[in-house]
């Protein structure tokens, strides 16, 4: 386009400038400094220059305050584009450029800031904290007087502590207040600062007031070489308790190297700085167990082992520093959550955004209490229902973004906060497990150390029942001896475990249990914990239904025989109020009340033909069929190879553990009678044919759409008149166990007594006693949510345990 | 020039050699989205809305800023442009308010029109902007700027520095941001801006809008945005012979009066001036004196080159129209009936013509010797007038007539019944000015020493009280409207130099009757304050101050309160009760009348108005009775041979607070016991200063108004 004025690029950088960087400096910062004086420096009489421009510089600054998000990047780079194609001065057009070659050659930082708020040349404000050293500081005072109030806490010759990390404070000025340069940026990873003030000279090496009780005080020491192993309140003087004495540290093992004869294929995600080998401990143990040390063990790193060791090692970074070392049996993170796509909040920001936040925690905590008769622990409901919305911000912090909230069915609570996958703008399945990439980057950079295929098999105790380390054996059938102060079991549950399913719930699975199985879930939590006399609690199966064979495979047959239709069981009977077909927990609930656990769904061809033409009663966005579209289609495969199909499926199970009974080759039919529905799904003629008759009369007959029988809502009643008729046998399913350790709201393990078994945690499905008898679907996210959250509230516990005076050496 | 063919979106297209292909495009029919362009502006190319493809470029270009070329072969749709149309859309409507319910503009915006066609939404992604320099300069007189809603797109900027060349708009920067400001942030009326409301006129957005109130609602664009000729009963071009005396041209100025009206002069001295009430002016600092400029032009028109062409009649059509009553209306409508060939004989039953300006209106205000000037030209047209001669039965008249034109007036005083009034001491305003004009002495009679009370608060009240008053009486001014909530309709300067004079006012006064002497001789009137008025079902109600009681000695009282018509049945019109003619028809006083042929005009139907309203009735008339004796009715002339107005007027320093000139009067020792002119006029300086003031209305007018999306 021809150009409005002659202002020239004269100053700027050359592009090789900025892909270079040869200063280091932020490429945000950067990028918001040479637009805003572009768009000072140009005429103004151009749109793409002022206001163009202006994008440009006022972007890059949100981004630099933390107010970005993700899709800023390609905003910028189109904006860009766009002021190249204006080409309206020379100006313009090449900061435009140099911003699309910063965004294009430097994307991860830029993508860094956005998601983690990370910034690494410590320059903008959101992306950096600030602290002051603990070892330069002098009291004087000068840098209280220039924050806002309460920012800095501190007195006359107390150490001063940054107690708001505001972005305020970061734009320069203030770290100039100090005259001794005490105010320090850093990253990630703070080094050790007392929590309160004390006084000048009492923190750090020589003051001896370090975290003695752990056994691996080791700071993870990034920023601040110089900096001793510290504790996070050595102002706290020894309490005059007995135990005081006994609390001495053991001497802190110099850290060694990786031991060369660790296997190769093994993977662990931080180089540790602990492995070694060690010979004839008292224990009897075998001469060539690997032995390790660590704060805290978190015993396996599904979603809320992982959100465990991810918390357990904030807190011990915020306290002075410590070692979190989570063990995991398979070779990745998440475990079954990967399979999830959303979990629960209440009032989070993102629900006031969207107008979600009516139900409010407390409603929850009414509704849920209700709902469970109070057979589930108000405190810990409670702290979970109260923490759940900072447990969105925290994910968030991580990078984690969400499509917005959702409903389940139609009369549940908008709880469900979706996980975005980049590029998405819907909800898609097993979105999770982006949400736990994310995480388990953040676990790594923070310092967590995962062990990965490497199966926890013991915990051990000391004299006091405390707990001491755990005893685990790696993928070469090495065992590994880990001390520790603290163990957080999150194994998961037994959903893979048929005979604890059976012994613990009276249910054969593949025969009238269908649940997923996914593999490694066989209870060794609670069979450990169990052992050193944990609680045996009820368990319970997180239950659905599904048309085995059908369901996640034909999509469209199992959506379509999942509609608020005719439901009927052996007896050939309807025991339901179909229109909560849509609610998976009283639909299931309900099959597990009736012969072999089975419901038979019946359409007929005019109900069909209706849902062609109108489309579906009910459209769930995780199964997504809207239409009939594939029908016909799914029909005719299904018929042609259902046993082909139903091999593939998750319950053809090839386990040989399933010696339950064959799982049925066929659970959908077309039938042109009665009396063939009768005979492919063995249910009682005689009853059935009346059954229908009733239906019918209550459909449009002289019921005149009114359920005597249930209630269902007259505009899900259509009437069963048309061959051919469509048949699915529908068994309860379950997503799995729930249960099985009882915690208090700190998820600590209790003993039989009720009382704590010391440095013991447990969170997750395996110490999801809040469910009581049945999962509350209402609530939507629910498992997720309590994985998180039992997770952080386990992590944060056991940090705290270790600096409490409830704390027992390992080793007494 | 040549002719140049081209083909935009497959249509071919001819177009000017030179033209932009944006202005092809349009004149073809073809709608390409545009903001900052504007037909009377010349191009910017800032919009980018409205890129085009055309074939061999690599990039899109700015069709305004592209000239046609022979061949070329345009593409003004695509998903390219669309993209960047909305880009722009998008980068605009950052820092613009959501608000468009609550702007002026709604409905008329460009900017929101664009919005609908592009299909544009606003970008969440994109930051919104809160500009700072938008709070600069925003109270202004005339103008409202609610730079918010600026898109800078800077068509006000061109229009003000190329079109009129006041150049006092111009992109301004500050602190990084560009807006459009003033020179030095000034506020207009600081500047050297001609407020001529281009800027407003141009703005595709709410930023610059009118001032509420500046123009009327209720007329047709057009016309309001010239009030002072909206408001004119006769739609005189006002602005056109202000324009002619600033440039000196009196005889185009007289010219361009008499187009309209056949009484410059006169109007200029006795015009109420509805035109200045609602001068654009009144919003700066008080409105050009129209009334004043109009009056010099009469009294400086020395060639009167128009007159052969005004005096110029149609052959005869053998039509014979009589009217009745040589007042304003009267010979207005002779002048126009003459003008278009009828024969036309005008009954007047006194000595002279002219109505109010020879018997009502005092000799210091109207001389009498211009009102015969005028006349005098009127009878140029052959025009009959038949002096003291008083018309009682109008029917027997029509019986000579084709058609028969009433404009009598309402030269009938009323009496307000007073309690213990003496009728031997009262009078009628109209008559006592009347035996005023006439030098007879006035019943009763007033002269030195008489105690005169006027009753009523309007001009005619002041007639008499200032000429009462130059016939040595102690005159007071009665009235019920107060002056101080502006409820008195008398001028403010009668007022001020009737006090100079000595008359002594009561506004807001109401009255509980009057003394009498022994004698059953009134002594005075014994009036109260009054906080307000109203005439409810049972006549008058008042809102009595307590202790405001004053008595207002007078032997002789004349009511200046209303008037009426001295037609009588004998007339043979059906009359209402006030004595009005009226149309049967409708039952209201109206051109027509109970009688076949027997038409009114002027005061005969309106009651006591103006002299400018009397010639616009005047004029109606003549085009009605001219239709109905066969001729086409058109009574419009065209006199001055004026160029259209220059658009190009230039800066002037400190235009706003140039102030309102102000004409040599005579001094009160001099004219308070006489009748000499009291207002002497401009001096040609003064003429041409205060011509100069005018805000030149109509130049909004030349502008073109931009087309909408849904126009095309």
């Amino acid at each position: 386009m021809k150009r409005i004025c002659e202002v020239t690029a004269e100053g700027l950088p050359t592009i090789e400038e900025i892909v270079q960087n040869p200063s280091g400096g932020c490429p945000v910062c950067q990028a918001a400094r040479l637009a805003r004086k572009a768009h000072a420096a140009t005429c103004g009489h151009g749109t793409y220059c002022r206001d163009g421009l202006y994008q440009l510089y006022l972007i890059p600054e949100d981004i630099s305050m933390g107010r970005g998000s993700v899709e800023d990047l390609d905003l910028l780079k189109d904006i860009s584009e766009l002021i190249i194609t204006g080409n309206e001065c020379e100006m313009s057009v090449r900061t435009a450029e140099l911003i699309k070659a910063s965004v294009e050659n430097h994307y991860d930082e830029w993508y860094d800031h956005l998601t983690r708020k990370r910034c690494k040349a410590m320059e903008c404000p959101a992306g950096f904290t600030l602290y002051i050293d603990p070892a330069t500081c002098t009291g004087c005072g000068k840098c209280i007087a220039a924050a806002p109030q309460g920012a800095v806490a501190g007195g006359d010759g107390m150490i001063h502590v940054i107690k708001k990390d505001l972005l305020e404070l970061k734009t320069g000025t203030f770290e100039a207040v100090c005259p001794v340069g005490a105010i320090k940026k850093a990253g990630l990873v703070k080094p050790p600062v007392p929590a309160e003030p004390v006084p000048v000279g009492s923190f750090g090496a020589g003051a001896g007031g370090g975290r003695k009780r752990r056994r691996n005080a080791a700071p993870r020491v990034t920023e601040t070489p110089a900096a001793a192993p510290v504790s996070a309140k050595p102002a706290e003087q020894p309490k005059p308790a007995v135990k005081t004495e006994v609390k001495a540290a053991p001497v802190v093992e110099a850290p060694k190297a990786v031991a060369p004869e660790a296997p190769a294929e093994k993977k662990v995600m931080k180089s540790s700085a602990v492995v070694r080998r060690h010979k004839a401990r008292n224990n009897g143990g075998n001469d060539n167990m690997i032995q390790m040390e660590a704060d805290v063990v978190v015993i396996a790193c599904g979603m809320s082992g992982l959100a465990a060791a991810t918390q357990a090692q904030e807190s011990l970074n915020a306290t002075g520093g410590g070692k979190v070392i989570a063990f995991e049996k398979s070779g990745t993170t998440g475990g079954a959550a990967n399979m999830g796509m959303a979990f629960l909040a209440f009032e989070s920001q993102l629900q006031k955004e969207t107008m979600t936040n009516d139900f409010t925690k407390d409603d929850a905590f009414n509704f849920f209490m209700e709902y469970t008769h109070w057979r589930s622990d108000a405190k810990t409901v409670r702290r979970w229902f109260n923490m759940s919305a900072s447990t969105v911000e925290w994910v968030q912090k991580m990078g984690v973004e969400f499509l917005g909230v959702y409903k389940y069915f139609k009369d549940s609570h908008a709880t469900q906060h979706m996980v975005k996958v980049p590029g998405t703008t819907k909800p898609t399945e097993r979105c999770a497990s982006v949400m736990i990439k994310k995480i388990t980057e953040y676990a790594n950079e923070i310092g967590v150390e995962i062990q990965f295929n490497t199966a926890v098999k013991e915990i051990l105790t000391g004299s006091q029942g405390q707990v001491r380390g755990i005893i685990a054996v790696d993928s070469q059938g090495n065992e590994i001896e880990c001390l520790c102060n603290a163990v957080i079991v999150a194994t998961g549950g037994m959903g893979n475990n048929v005979d604890m399913i059976e012994q613990y719930m009276g249910w054969k699975w593949g025969v009238d249990m269908f649940t997923f199985r996914i593999p490694g879930i066989d209870g060794d939590g609670m069979n450990m914990v169990w052992k050193l006399g944990a609680k045996k609690a009820p368990v319970n199966m997180e239950v659905t239904y599904n048309t085995p064979g059908t369901t996640d495979v034909f999509k469209t047959l199992s959506e379509v025989m999942r509609q608020p239709n005719l439901l009927v069981n052996l007896d050939g009977k309807r025991f339901f109020n179909e229109e909560h077909m849509d609610n998976t927990t009283y639909t299931g609930n309900s099959l597990l009340q009736q012969k072999r656990h089975m419901g038979i769904s019946i359409i007929d061809s005019r109900i069909v033909d209706y849902y062609k033409e109108h489309g579906l009663d009910y459209i769930t966005y995780h199964h997504d069929i809207k239409t009939m579209d594939k029908w016909e289609y799914e029909k005719e495969l299904y018929f042609s190879g259902a046993k082909s199909a139903a091999e593939n499926s998750v319950f053809a199970s090839d386990d040989k553990e399933v010696s339950y009974g064959e799982i049925e080759e066929r659970n959908f039919f077309e039938c042109q009678s009665i009396e063939e529905i009768a005979e492919v799904t063995g249910c009682n003629l005689a009853n059935l044919r009346k059954t229908i008759e009733e239906y019918n009369a209550m459909c449009n007959g002289w019921g005149n759409g009114y359920d005597w029988q249930f209630c269902k809502d007259h505009r899900f009643l259509k009437p069963i008149t048309t061959a051919p008729f469509y048949v699915a046998k529908h068994f309860p399913s379950g997503y799995g166990s729930l249960g099985g350790i009882q915690v208090n709201e700190n998820m600590q393990v209790l003993n039989t007594e009720l009382d704590p078994i010391p440095g013991l945690y447990a969170c997750g499905t395996d110490a999801a006693t809040v469910f009581a008898d049945s999962y509350c679907f209402y609530n939507p996210g629910s498992t997720m949510s309590w994985a998180l959250n039992s997770g952080r509230i386990a992590g944060m516990e056991s940090v705290g345990y270790m600096d409490s005076d409830e704390f027992i050496d390992p080793e007494e | 020039m040549g002719k140049v063919n081209l083909w935009i979106d497959n249509v071919q297209v001819t177009a000017e050699e030179g033209t932009s292909v944006l202005n092809a495009a349009l004149d073809a029919g073809i709608y390409v989205p545009h903001i900052c362009s504007h037909p009377d502006l010349k191009p910017q190319g800032g919009c980018k809305l409205c890129v085009v493809e055309i074939d061999g470029e690599d990039a899109p270009l700015t069709s305004c800023t592209t000239t046609v070329a022979e061949g070329m072969r345009v593409k003004t749709k695509s998903e390219q442009l669309d993209r960047l149309r909305r880009a722009s859309m998008n980068f605009m409507f950052a820092g613009h308010p959501g608000d468009c319910g609550g702007c002026r503009s709604f409905g008329n915006c460009e900017l929101q029109a664009l919005f609908q066609y592009l299909n544009a939404s606003v970008n969440p992604s994109m930051r919104h902007v809160t500009k700072k320099t938008t709070k600069i300069n925003t109270i202004n007189p005339l103008i409202d700027r609610e730079m918010e809603r600026c898109i800078q797109c800077g068509r006000c900027v061109r229009v003000c520095q190329d079109v009129r060349g006041v150049k006092v708009l111009d992109y301004q920067k500050k602190d990084g941001e560009t807006y459009i400001g003033t020179e030095n942030d000034l506020p207009l009326d600081a500047s050297a801006c001609r407020f001529c409301g281009a800027c407003v006129e141009v703005c595709p957005t709410g930023a610059l809008q009118d001032r509420e109130g500046t123009f009327r609602k209720d007329l047709r664009r057009e016309e309001a945005l010239i009030p002072c000729t909206a408001e004119c009963p006769a739609s005189i071009n006002i602005p056109q012979y202000i324009r002619m005396i600033a440039d000196g041209n009196y005889d185009a100025a007289v010219a361009t009066i008499r187009e309209k009206v056949p009484f410059p002069m006169s109007l200029g001295y006795v015009c109420t001036s509805y035109c200045q009430k609602k001068c654009k002016r009144n919003g700066l600092n008080g409105a050009v004196d129209i009334k004043g400029l109009k009056l010099f032009a009469a009294k400086h028109d020395e060639t009167q080159s128009w007159r052969a062409k005004y005096v110029k009649t149609a052959p005869p059509t053998g039509k014979k129209v009589a009217v009745v009553g040589a007042g304003p209306a009267g010979l207005t409508a002779a002048y126009y009936l003459a003008k278009k060939g009828h024969d036309v004989t005008l009954y007047e039953r006194y000595p002279t013509c002219g109505g109010m300006l020879s018997y009502g209106i005092p000799a210091y205000r109207m001389p009498r010797e211009e009102v015969q000037k005028e006349v005098d030209i009127i009878a140029e047209t052959g025009v009959k007038i038949v002096p003291n001669t008083t018309i009682s039965d109008v029917v027997a008249l029509k019986a000579d007539f084709d058609a028969v034109l009433v404009t009598v007036g309402a030269s009938g005083g009323k009496i307000i019944p007073v309690a213990n009034n003496n009728p031997a001491q009262e009078a009628t305003a109209l008559d006592v000015l009347r035996d005023i004009s006439m030098g007879l002495e006035t019943t009763p009679k007033i002269g030195p020493g008489t105690k005169l009370l006027v009753y009523g608060g309007g001009n005619v009240a002041y007639d008499v009280a200032r000429s009462a008053a130059r016939l040595g009486a102690q005159v007071s001014v009665v009235c019920l409207e107060s002056r101080e909530k502006g409820q008195m309709t008398a001028d403010d300067e009668e007022i001020d130099q009737a006090a100079e004079e000595g008359v002594k006012l009561y506004s807001g006064y109401s009255n509980t009757g009057f003394s009498q002497d022994e004698n059953g001789n009134v002594t005075g009137l014994n009036c109260f304050a009054i906080s307000g008025f109203k005439f409810g079902p049972n006549g008058l109600e008042v809102d009595p101050i307590p202790g405001t009681e004053v008595f207002v000695p007078c032997d002789v009282v004349v009511y200046a309160s209303g008037q009426k018509t001295n037609l009588d049945a004998a007339f043979g019109l059906e009359l209402n009760r006030p004595g009005y003619p009226i149309d049967p028809e409708t039952g209201k006083s109206g051109f027509k009348t109970s009688v076949e042929g027997v038409y009114t005009a002027g005061d005969v139907i309106t009651g006591t108005k103006s002299v400018i309203s009397a010639i616009a009735g005047g004029r109606d008339a003549a085009a009605q009775i001219d239709l109905i004796l066969g001729g086409d009715g058109n009574i419009e002339e065209k006199l001055a041979d004026v160029p259209e107005g220059d658009p190009y007027i230039g800066r002037i320093e400190g235009f706003a607070e140039e102030p309102r000139q102000h004409a040599n009067i005579t001094p009160c020792e001099e004219r308070r016991c006489s009748f000499v002119r009291v207002d002497n006029n401009f001096t040609e300086e003064q003429a041409k200063a205060e011509a100069v003031r005018c805000l030149k209305c109509p130049l909004r007018l030349q502008l073109h108004r931009t087309k909408l999306w849904t126009e095309y």
